[in-house]
């Protein structure tokens, strides 16, 4: 039985994720309304268009350092946006964020490298599985429910720590989005262009702060 | 089942729910608490000389939670204040200009306190911050008129004299003004801008410039204050002459603030030198 609901969790979302019913919490009718059309937006082949993706401002958050690429997808005619997010003190700590605010104001899908731990709250799953830690996936279910997953991929503890490289992450989440550069190539991301490239990995978030 | 394998189910759930992550010197403790827009809450534990030192890792601050991180509304800075000081719960701002919240443990056998009272207090204010207090009308009619004012402010002063969204003590966090203007380091000017889309927000716009000014004269800057400035958002919905006139004077009369309408801006240039 456990065996069975741990495999419904980490499914990717080409799987049956979408079929996920009876959930107990805040849910977009928005999206439960429109589920075929949310499909089409994840499942079909979206492009960008630049082969490099320098991220040298912050965006909304001091703290974040942010990149807007355009995003063209065959079903819409309006602006589809890609949004890298890097903490300007820990470069290992990233998000990749698909949002189309025609149809939806938050993210319709998107990766977190580090952060907090998503509660998935579904009912029929016992309560200690429905934590889903990070590096993980966001996208919404067939009721409108925000949820995460992880993969095989983001489980295996190898091939997590390799993920760590936001250049082999991009890659693994356009392959994921089905989002892909010309015909089926990935951007480079450079964090901080121009600058002499250190990476700033501040894996403890109490480093450097004194506490009086 | 009965009740008591009910309730056996329930302790290994919740139980299990407790994680931890080794992120350098710090531990981060992922808690059974669980907040409305569906993440789990996370402290992270240090040591500090020979204190332990419980902290949110700057995450609220941060936005990580997918939290609002700059709510200025009324109501929810009441309900922070509220849990802030009823849970004993300190801050301190990074040098990266990060907030943190933390408490202090001495004795280890404190840590376990220390950790309930953090974790409600991400749990509360992360949930509470999904709220909007105000209606989206008020939201952006002070929004824009923030921007316009900010945008006039810095076209004709330089960077380094003026601060917007500002602190009167930063290091206290108290007061906080539209913009603070620096004629030298020992002269300075406030300004509030007032504005609402409606009557009693745009009459609470006024009273709030009001009672800033008046607790400004209650502290030891008061010697530096050379002006006050209100400038007054006349293309707003809530401005409604006849019905705020009074309100606008006696603003004007008890706290000594000069009075500039949006549609005379221009006057700020000559007030600002």
């Amino acid at each position: 039985m456990n065996k069975i609901t741990y495999n419904f969790i980490y499914l990717t979302f080409l799987g049956q994720v979408n079929n996920w019913l009876n959930m107990t919490s805040k849910k977009h009718s928005v999206i439960r309304d429109n589920f075929d059309f949310y499909n089409k937006l994840l499942e079909e082949r979206k492009s960008v268009f630049s082969e490099v993706i320098g991220i040298c401002k912050t965006g909304n958050n001091a703290n974040t350092l942010e990149k807007i690429e355009p995003v063209k997808h065959p079903s819409i005619s309006d602006e589809m946006i890609l949004i890298v997010d890097v903490k300007i003190n820990n470069h290992n700590f990233f998000q990749f964020k698909l949002r189309y605010q025609t149809f939806f104001d938050e993210p319709f899908f998107r990766f977190d490298s580090d952060g907090v731990t998503h509660h998935n709250k579904i009912d029929g799953i016992p309560l200690h599985l429905q934590a889903v830690k990070p590096p993980h996936f966001h996208r919404f279910n067939a009721d409108g429910l925000e949820i995460a997953y992880q993969t095989e991929k983001l489980l295996n503890e190898t091939e997590k720590k390799a993920l760590e490289d936001i250049n082999l992450c991009i890659a693994y989440f356009f392959q994921e989005s089905n989002t892909r550069l010309n015909q089926n190539e990935f951007p480079v991301i450079k964090i901080l262009p121009g600058t002499l490239g250190f990476s700033f990995i501040t894996e403890d978030p109490n480093q450097n702060v004194t506490f009086p | 089942m009965s009740l008591e394998k009910v309730f056996q189910d329930i302790k290994y759930s919740f139980d299990s729910l407790w994680q931890t992550k080794q992120r350098g010197n710090s531990l981060e403790i992922i808690t059974p608490y669980g907040t409305t827009n569906n993440q789990f809450v996370s402290v992270f534990v240090t040591m500090q000389g020979s204190e332990f030192i419980i902290t949110d890792g700057g995450w609220i601050n941060g936005g990580v939670y997918d939290n609002v991180t700059q709510n200025e509304e009324a109501s929810f800075l009441k309900i922070l204040y509220h849990f802030q000081s009823s849970l004993g719960i300190k801050e301190i701002v990074s040098a990266d200009g990060t907030t943190y919240y933390y408490l202090k443990a001495t004795n280890s056998i404190d840590i376990p306190l220390r950790v309930f009272d953090l974790a409600s207090f991400i749990q509360n204010i992360v949930s509470v911050s999904e709220i909007s207090f105000e209606s989206k009308a008020e939201k952006e009619t002070k929004a824009r008129f923030i921007s316009k004012a900010n945008e006039f402010l810095k076209s004709f002063i330089q960077a380094d004299k003026i601060k917007l969204n500002c602190f009167l003590n930063p290091e206290k966090k108290e007061l906080k003004f539209n913009a603070l203007y620096y004629n030298s380091p020992t002269n300075l000017k406030l300004i509030n801008y007032i504005t609402g889309s409606s009557l009693s927000y745009f009459a609470n716009s006024i009273f709030k410039a009001n009672t800033l000014y008046e607790m400004a004269d209650d502290t030891v800057y008061k010697e530096y204050v050379s002006d006050k400035v209100s400038l007054i958002d006349t293309t707003a919905s809530g401005y409604i002459p006849e019905k705020i006139a009074h309100y606008l004077s006696h603003l004007e009369n008890h706290t000594g603030s000069k009075m500039v309408n949006w549609s005379e801006k221009e006057k700020l240039q000559t007030i600002l030198n």
